[in-house]
């Protein structure tokens, strides 16, 4: 079927919002839904079906506006719907522990002290990729959308639908989780801490 | 330091660090920062890992036919 004369001006305004407002994002949504699904096909089908929907709820977003955070909150709320129930992650994320934060000094400290700006700056992209990759969904989105696509805690806060005191604590959290794991592999590959 | 005084470090850093605290707190955070070797370390740690993490992961190349079905599946539904 062509863009021919039997589509309305509706219709045709439609696809003028969606190729110009929501296609350049395709780069970036490729790489969120790999990011979540951590694989090649169903970040395809994820994309696939968040820009159908997106198309078919294209009056509820506003010309102009941020097009990619809105596209990334119906990309994520899919993900969940979908491929959450199914995957297989073993540990849930504690928000009693994740609200609490500020409260509990003691991860912090150590963590800081086992590692150095140095090792980070030598690992290369698998070391880092795989920490990520091994953090719980939640944890990981938050460190995805932050450092890797640039949000602030205002627009994540609307991809999540969790106030932005939330976002701010899961990263808190998340950060040092993902030190944690960058510890754990700086140590494994012999990298020594030379202040000791 | 007092709980307090450290959950305000955090929150600083976390602002300074995202680049989303306002002018002032950059400097209240840059004083700090001056005489407080602890949260010194922790700031240039978090940095250099939030640069590894936009620089050095490797971004997936989208599949060359996305687009092009994608618009063909809108064409579709119009
Ligand atoms: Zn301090």
């Amino acid at each position: 079927m062509s863009a021919g004369e039997s589509m309305s001006y509706e219709s045709k305004d439609k696809q003028r919002v969606f190729n110009k407002e929501f296609m350049p994002h395709i780069d970036a949504m490729y790489n969120f839904a790999y990011r979540l699904t951590l694989d090649e096909d169903d970040a395809k089908d994820l994309v696939q079906e968040t820009y159908l929907k997106a198309f078919r709820f294209i009056k509820s977003f506003e010309e102009g506006t941020n097009a990619k955070a809105w596209l990334f909150r119906i990309l994520k709320n899919s993900f969940i719907n979908n491929y959450r129930k199914t995957s297989k992650q073993p540990n849930k994320v504690d928000y009693q522990e994740v609200e609490s934060y500020y409260n509990s000094e003691s991860v912090d400290e150590k963590i800081t002290t086992d590692l150095r700006v140095e090792t980070v700056q030598h690992m290369i992209g698998d070391e880092i990729t795989n920490a990520l990759n091994s953090l719980d969904i939640d944890f990981r989105t938050v460190i995805i959308l932050c450092d890797l696509e640039g949000f602030t805690y205002e627009e994540m806060a609307k991809i999540l639908d969790i106030p932005i005191g939330t976002v701010r604590s899961r990263l808190h959290r998340a950060r040092n989780l993902l030190k944690e794991k960058l510890v754990n592999y700086a140590t494994s590959m012999g990298y020594k801490d030379k202040r000791k | 330091m007092e709980v307090e005084d450290k959950q305000k470090c955090f929150e600083l850093l976390q602002l300074v660090i995202d680049g989303q605290a306002t002018q002032q707190q950059t400097l209240e955070l840059e004083q700090h920062l001056s005489d407080c070797e602890n949260c010194r370390a922790e700031f240039e740690l978090s940095q250099s890992i939030k640069e590894g993490l936009k620089s050095r992961l490797k971004r997936p190349s989208v599949p060359s036919e996305l687009a092009t079905s994608i618009q063909s599946k809108v064409l579709e539904i119009v």
